[in-house]
């Protein structure tokens, strides 16, 4: 079932920097099934993050639409499209209110999405699934580390049961090893449920280990899409070529064997 | 004995406030070695840098230990001394590359002064050194940037531009703390690669800290592996990458996602690391054993040059 749908998807914006116009998203088109995940791979600066967050409703497009399961969703967002869509975000810490507790957290969102049942108990249902202790009710964002706090806004996430969540580099603050474990709890979601990726990411080394399909954006477009074995293990188009190469693995130093 | 190392730390201890973030460190960087620390954050991995600078800011101190460039102790010389060293014969390459720049200087002005303070070299040669090295970095208007401030360049600008005034000095000794990490792939391995020729051409010793494993054993030709303010693991990158011994080493290198494998998924909560006389990794390890939680083991070296903090490496061998 397609779950997802964005069309034609156009974005400008002045550069303050530079005070030129940037053309971050050109005509950017792809579909997202259900129970998939989708990478969007490309360099800083590539409109990867624009796309999640015009596809999130943080930002409107200048034109084209997005379809969630198979409804046009019309910026500003109504509060039940984030029954649908959650999002993930790069800095765990900044993601979160420094003055509000984790449970506090929770439960307000449980609280606005009428969730029926004890919201304290599903508070701690959520931080169990992601692995976190149930002391982590009462700790403020700034007393967990990087990883935890990724977690904490894991279980925010999911919270509410969307059918979609877009992740946008939610590890490249993170350490490897911290890494795996939030990589794990994506893949333990797409064992156990039906929940669609939109997963954007930089590393192609992580993308290939969890995404069906990927897609890949250079200056604002869609250059290459396919297969994630496709797309990485033959690629068509000369920069996701450069982009595999430029990737330093821990392959290329046991090949040179220094 | 004569020395052979550039650059020796022993027994360090540095403290924050009243915590100890680096528990009796010791490394050696020889003369043109390339040298990586990893392991994750907090580890204390950067202190080692920062103490070695004498930079370590606010709160922070060297409680004891030794840290020795060549004859003098970068420890017990005077601040001006250290100063003169910082610059021309050890530079930094900082994670947060704005931190690098002066915030009211032009990246030209500080170009300029460093030629001055130290004249080994004529402006324009280092001017020209400089602009190369940008251009390398995917920098084509140099120029226009050594005539702005730090604050007018993006993240990845001013990290790039910060590592070619770091190389552009072609010091004994480089520092780099994350140099890569706020860097898209394709700079990322043109900056990786030009500090290689920064060591091949002037013989630049480099200590590069990342958490960045790829990056570590494309460049390195030693490895040492911290964990909570702790060398648990050291010795030749091959050695490391290949035979690594301690678990937590073992863990972190299947950690780091390769092409054309399946990823490594570590399942588990969160869990921090032990404080505690024991060993500080005692808590994840799949592997302890009593002994692990009351007594720190000791180094043992289990092959020429590879040395492990395990209880564990004992029985293996």
């Amino acid at each position: 079932m397609e779950l997802l749908k964005v069309e034609n998807l156009d974005k400008s914006f002045l550069s303050s920097k530079h005070a030129k116009l940037v053309h971050a998203v050109n005509q950017v088109s792809f579909t997202v099934n259900s129970g998939e995940f989708v990478a969007l791979v490309g360099e800083s600066g590539s409109g990867k993050s624009t796309v999640a967050q015009i596809i999130a409703g943080l930002t409107p497009a200048d034109s084209g639409a997005v379809f969630l399961r198979g409804e046009r969703a019309a910026y500003p967002y109504f509060r039940e499209y984030y029954k649908f869509l959650q999002m993930v975000f790069q800095m765990p810490v900044d993601s979160f209110d420094p003055r509000w507790r984790i449970g506090k957290v929770l439960e307000t969102i449980l609280k606005r999405f009428a969730y029926p049942g004890n919201r304290r108990m599903r508070a701690a249902e959520l931080l169990s699934m992601v692995g976190l202790p149930l002391a982590y009710l009462d700790k403020f964002p700034a007393q967990m580390s990087g990883g935890e706090c990724q977690r904490a806004a894991l279980a925010r996430a999911l919270a509410v049961g969307p059918e979609l969540l877009i992740c946008d580099e939610i590890t490249s603050a993170l350490d490897v090893s911290v890494q795996a474990q939030v990589i794990d709890l994506l893949l333990q979601l797409k064992e156990k449920t039906k929940i669609s990726l939109l997963f954007i990411s930089h590393d192609l080394a992580l993308v290939q280990g969890i995404s069906d399909r990927v897609l890949v954006m250079k200056d604002g477009m869609i250059v290459e899409s396919g297969s994630t074995s496709e797309v990485l293990g033959a690629p068509r188009t000369a920069y996701t070529r450069q982009l595999i190469q430029s990737l330093i693995t821990i392959e290329d130093a046991e090949k040179e064997s220094r | 004995m004569k020395d052979a190392a550039l650059l020796r730390i022993s027994n360090l201890n540095t403290m924050y406030g009243n915590s100890l973030i680096l528990k009796g460190i010791s490394m050696s960087v020889g003369h043109g070695e390339i040298v990586g620390v990893v392991g994750e954050s907090g580890s204390g991995k950067s202190t080692v840098i920062y103490s070695a600078m004498g930079l370590l800011g606010k709160g922070g101190r060297v409680a004891s230990g030794e840290i020795r460039y060549k004859t003098q102790d970068l420890l017990k010389i005077s601040a001006e001394e250290l100063r003169r060293l910082r610059g021309e014969k050890m530079t930094l390459i900082a994670q947060n590359p704005m931190d690098s720049f002066h915030p009211i200087r032009k990246i030209g002005k500080e170009l300029r002064l460093f030629v001055k303070a130290h004249q080994t070299v004529s402006y324009p040669k280092a001017e020209n050194e400089m602009l190369r090295l940008m251009e390398k970095f995917g920098l084509r208007d140099g120029r226009e940037i050594l005539g702005k401030y730090a604050f007018e360049l993006s993240g990845g600008m001013c990290q790039r531009t910060a590592a070619a005034l770091a190389m552009v000095r072609k010091p004994e000794v480089l520092f780099a703390d994350e140099p890569t990490s706020a860097l898209d792939v394709t700079v990322q391995k043109q900056v990786v690669e030009e500090m290689l020729r920064v060591r091949e051409e002037a013989g630049t010793s480099i200590l590069i800290v990342s958490h960045n494993i790829g990056v570590i054993s494309y460049m390195a030709d030693k490895i040492y592996v911290m964990y909570a303010g702790s060398v648990v693991e050291y010795g030749s990158t091959r050695e490391i990458i290949r035979y690594s011994a301690h678990p937590y080493t073992q863990n972190l290198i299947q950690a780091v996602p390769k092409m054309n494998q399946p990823i490594f998924r570590a399942a588990g909560t969160a869990m921090r690391a032990q404080e505690s006389s024991g060993c500080p990794y005692v808590n994840h390890c799949p592997e302890k054993k009593k002994i692990c939680e009351e007594q720190m083991p000791a180094f043992r070296e289990i092959l020429d040059g590879h040395y492990v903090r395990c209880w564990k490496s004992g029985e293996v061998l």
